[in-house]
């Protein structure tokens, strides 16, 4: 539906591009030490934190050599015991010809380093905490590794938490993050591969898959799409996703999210991918189906009849808080010989002198129901009682005094929202869909409902991410492809991977109907 | 762009099929809940709309029922000018029972009037229709409820469940009611309503069952006999049977428990013949007499006597619709109809006369289920 826009606007903004940024070459520092230390003090100009260590080494023929790093970023220790000692000591060590490769191999004492010769690379790992050398004489430049800055301890992640299960999250770091996930898969089949992402930002990029039960061709697509990124900075990994998704206009996800490296762990394991973003403790997975808005990793760490349950009524929930407001209006406002007579003789009680007609009066009570979910998400924490009160009693038992708002409107605000809290991965089409379908219904009752619900399963199904189709499995329907739907199957009997997605879909080979 | 123009067109299309589902607020009508229809001399209809009172305090318990008289020449007329007094419009999406005075009954038949009910788009057509035995059918409607105020549900309820528990009347439904005038060979029955005292108040009870022809009332029957007549409509899904054992003061009551009855009729060399077969199931419930209902013997002798009786009681109650009545209100000749059709049309226009020469044959299978006997078992 939302195609047509997608291609037009994608063309345009790459020929204006195109037209103001010409592709620039790469650029190589030049082989003499006096140059290169003045092109990168020009790079460097008015950028204070950035140190340039200039030493005199060796005894009677003594050498300039010069180390420039980010103060603040660079382990400080590090390069006092392990760049400079040395390098104060040099003739210690005798060497006969000094190269990069004899200071490599005889005298520092740093397990990261690297020669090069690339600007480009040089400024991009200073600026992360990197050490470059240079020295007189010697043809290349060094970098070394001596990233050390400031990161928060793993905890809890606050937006996933769980009463059972690993209670790690991912931090900001993404090298912490990747060791994290690791240790949950020894497997030398897991693939990690770097990936840089925006201009001004340099953001590293990691993705994740296990070769032999990933779809190589999935692979293949993420990078044709991460290749055509241009954009100057990547903050968080929302803004991969929404740079690499199908269906760019779609409320509904194309890219799963998490913070917790089990969920990485058991997503890998199914056959996907996962996309860590330096920066940002959420990690991306693709491809997304549609139920896996619906599931939650602790579905798979307690007893299957409870989570089979709870998924139920998680799927409920979605129904409920997108139909609900929409079927009351419909049913208060046009077909009143829906409802029994004892409950419409006591809403037609609550509803007499309420001077707003029930559909503005559902749309203003959403609307703010929304205000205080928000405020109650952005409020500073010793607020929030005051919040609560108003919010409880101001609004809901004053209006309904008041004859402001009718009771029923309360009770189906209050359920809607509720239950919208089921479904966190869904916030943003339940939203548009909870409105959508609600004016629909104020203005055509149940044929509204029914139209609104037409069009969202046609939207669904037309889904695809990453070449897979979100709902519809594409194939013929296996009972082995629904053991993990509706329901969450004991694991004994999920002998296979979700077919959609794995390239390997065997998951239990001992098992007879693993062999076929 | 095309497509979105597409779809927004697709949804203003919507807009004008939405057509008679006008948008209606439910506090812009008045929620009907019963109707009665009397006609005074001067042939005006005369209605008792019973609406529900909505602007009392559901808080303080039930809400009230308010009362909307109006007059017309005919029964769309005056529903329309009941208007004149109103604010509101008047909704019967909800509407429960119907209540029809006896004289229309009698003198023009509730054809018309279920038809016209049947014809409006709002009435519900599992709504109760009820002969009132009263003056006049708005007596009914403004007796007082003892469980409800809004005393149209209270009939409905009652007509509905009588017939579970006590088998006094018939539950019949607009839909069902229409079907028995229009259907070959069926008769209409409908549930008979008078107002009794109880506790200085008036209230409705339910009593026996109004006979038509075509119809037209040609009269009731005693809601003692109704548990009869309902056993030849294979209705009867409760109830008390009392009757006298070896002595005559001595009886005992037995409740039903469940009843299935099969009828059969068919007419040979111009005699019709009817064979009744009830398979009936029973718990004890009061005894005032010597039997003692442990010994296997004596609950056999029971459950004899009462096969017995009830063979008794319904022949002499088969006699009586014959030689009063005259007409077959049992609704055979719709069974004839449907077994042999070419038959029924041969003997259509003489059956009330085969009808009131019918032989019976009745077969009762009764069972005790449970003695209920605390001690001495």
């Amino acid at each position: 539906m939302f195609s047509f826009f997608d291609k037009r606007g994608k063309r345009k903004t790459q020929e204006i591009f195109q037209e103001m940024f010409p592709h620039e070459k790469i650029e190589e520092v030049s082989e003499s030490y006096q140059e290169t230390l003045t092109r990168l003090k020009t790079v460097f100009r008015d950028n204070d934190p950035i140190e340039f260590r200039e030493l005199s080494v060796g005894g009677r023929e003594p050498m300039r050599i010069c180390l420039i790093f980010c103060d603040g970023l660079a382990d400080a220790s590090l390069i006092d015991n392990f760049l400079i000692r040395p390098l104060m000591k040099i003739d210690e060590f005798e060497l006969e010809k000094l190269t990069a490769d004899t200071l490599l191999t005889r005298v520092l004492q740093i397990n990261g380093a690297k020669k090069t010769k690339d600007l480009d690379e040089i400024i991009q790992n200073i600026t992360c905490g990197d050490t470059l050398l240079l020295a007189e004489g010697v043809a290349e430049s060094i970098l070394f590794s001596t990233k050390n800055f400031p990161a928060r301890a793993v905890s809890e992640p606050e937006g996933e938490k769980i009463l059972s299960g690993p209670r790690e999250g991912f931090t900001e770091v993404m090298m912490t993050n990747l060791a994290m996930v690791q240790r949950k898969l020894r497997s030398e089949k897991l693939k990690m591969r770097y990936y840089t992402l925006g201009k001004q930002t340099n953001t590293q990029l990691c993705i994740a898959y296990l070769e032999g039960i990933v779809d190589p061709e999935i692979v293949q697509q993420l990078y044709k799409r991460l290749d055509c990124i241009d954009i100057d900075g990547i903050l968080d990994a929302n803004y991969v996703n929404e740079l690499i998704r199908d269906n760019a206009w779609s409320p509904f996800r194309s890219t799963g999210y998490t913070e917790r490296p089990d969920v990485v762990a058991a997503k890998l394991l199914e056959g996907r991918i996962a996309v860590f973003v330096d920066g940002t403790p959420v990690v991306l997975t693709l491809p997304y189906l549609f139920i896996e808005n619906f599931q939650s990793n602790e579905d798979y760490y307690l007893s299957f009849y409870y989570t089979t349950f709870t998924r139920g009524l998680r799927i409920l929930g979605f129904f409920i808080t997108i139909l609900v407001p929409a079927i009351y209006i419909a049913i208060v406002a046009y077909h009143q010989e829906m409802l029994p007579a004892p409950l419409l003789i006591s809403i037609a009680n609550e509803r007499q002198g309420v001077p707003l007609p029930a559909a503005l009066e559902a749309l203003i009570m959403l609307v703010v129901f929304e205000i205080l979910r928000e405020t109650a998400i952005r409020m500073q924490t010793n607020v929030g009682q005051a919040l609560s009160i108003v919010g409880a009693l101001v609004v809901g038992q004053a209006a309904v005094e008041a004859k402001l708002i009718a009771a029923p409107m309360i009770i189906i605000v209050a359920m809607s929202g509720i239950t919208s809290l089921l479904v966190p991965k869904m916030n943003a089409p339940i939203l548009l869909l909870r409105f959508g379908i609600l004016l629909l219904a104020s203005c055509l009752g149940f044929l509204g409902v029914t139209v609104g619900v037409a069009f969202l399963l046609a939207h669904v199904l037309g889904l695809k991410s990453f070449g897979v189709w979100q709902l519809s499995s594409g194939r013929k329907l296996h009972f082995q492809g629904l053991k993990d739907t509706v329901i969450r199957a004991p694991w004994r009997n999920m002998i296979l991977r979700p077919q959609q997605l794995a390239k390997n879909v065997v998951r239990q080979k001992d098992h007879p109907e693993g062999q076929q | 762009m095309k497509h979105l123009i597409a779809c927004a067109l697709v949804l203003l299309c919507c807009a004008s099929l939405s057509g008679c589902w006008d948008y209606r607020g439910l506090d812009e009508i008045d929620i009907v809940t019963g109707i009665a229809v009397d006609k005074d001399t001067s042939g005006v209809y005369r209605l008792t709309i019973e609406i529900v009172d909505t602007h009392g305090s559901a808080k303080e318990g039930d809400l009230g029922a308010k009362y909307v008289e109006a007059e017309g020449e005919t029964l769309f007329n005056a529903i329309r000018n009941s208007k004149k007094r109103l604010i509101n419009k008047l909704y019967g999406g909800n509407m429960q029972t119907l209540v029809i005075s006896r004289q229309i009954a009698e003198t023009e038949g509730v054809s018309v009037i279920l038809e016209e009910m049947l014809r409006d788009g709002e009435p519900r057509e599992t709504m109760s229709v009820v002969i009132s035995q009263e003056e006049t059918a708005k007596a009914i409607l403004l007796a007082e409820g003892i469980d409800s105020k809004i005393i149209s549900y209270e009939i409905h309820d009652m007509v509905e469940e009588d017939n579970r528990v006590t088998a006094a009347t018939v539950n019949m439904p607009l839909y069902k009611a229409y079907n028995a005038i229009k259907g070959t060979g069926n008769s209409l029955t409908l549930p008979a309503v008078h107002c009794v005292q109880n506790d200085d108040e008036t209230v409705v009870e339910g009593n026996g069952i109004a006979l038509f022809e075509g119809d037209k009332l040609i009269g009731f029957l005693p809601s003692k006999n109704s548990i009869y007549y309902l056993f030849f409509k294979n209705e009867v899904k409760g109830g008390v049977i009392s009757f006298p054992v070896s002595r005559s003061d001595d009886s005992v009551s037995l409740e039903i428990k469940d009843c299935k009855t099969n009828v059969d009729v068919s007419v040979q060399d111009g005699q019709a013949f009817v064979a009744l077969s009830i398979d009936i199931k029973l718990n004890v419930m009061e005894i005032k007499s010597q039997l003692s209902i442990s010994q296997a013997s004596q609950r056999k002798a029971l459950e004899q006597q009462t096969a017995e009786f009830l063979q008794t009681s319904i022949a002499g109650f088969f006699k009586e619709v014959q030689n009063q009545n005259k007409i077959d209100i049992f609704g055979f000749g719709r069974q004839l109809y449907q077994k042999t059709p070419d038959l029924w049309v041969a003997i259509e226009d003489d059956w009330n006369e085969l009808f009131q020469n019918a032989d019976i044959q009745i077969k009762v299978d009764a069972k005790i289920q449970s003695a209920g006997v605390l001690k001495d078992y």
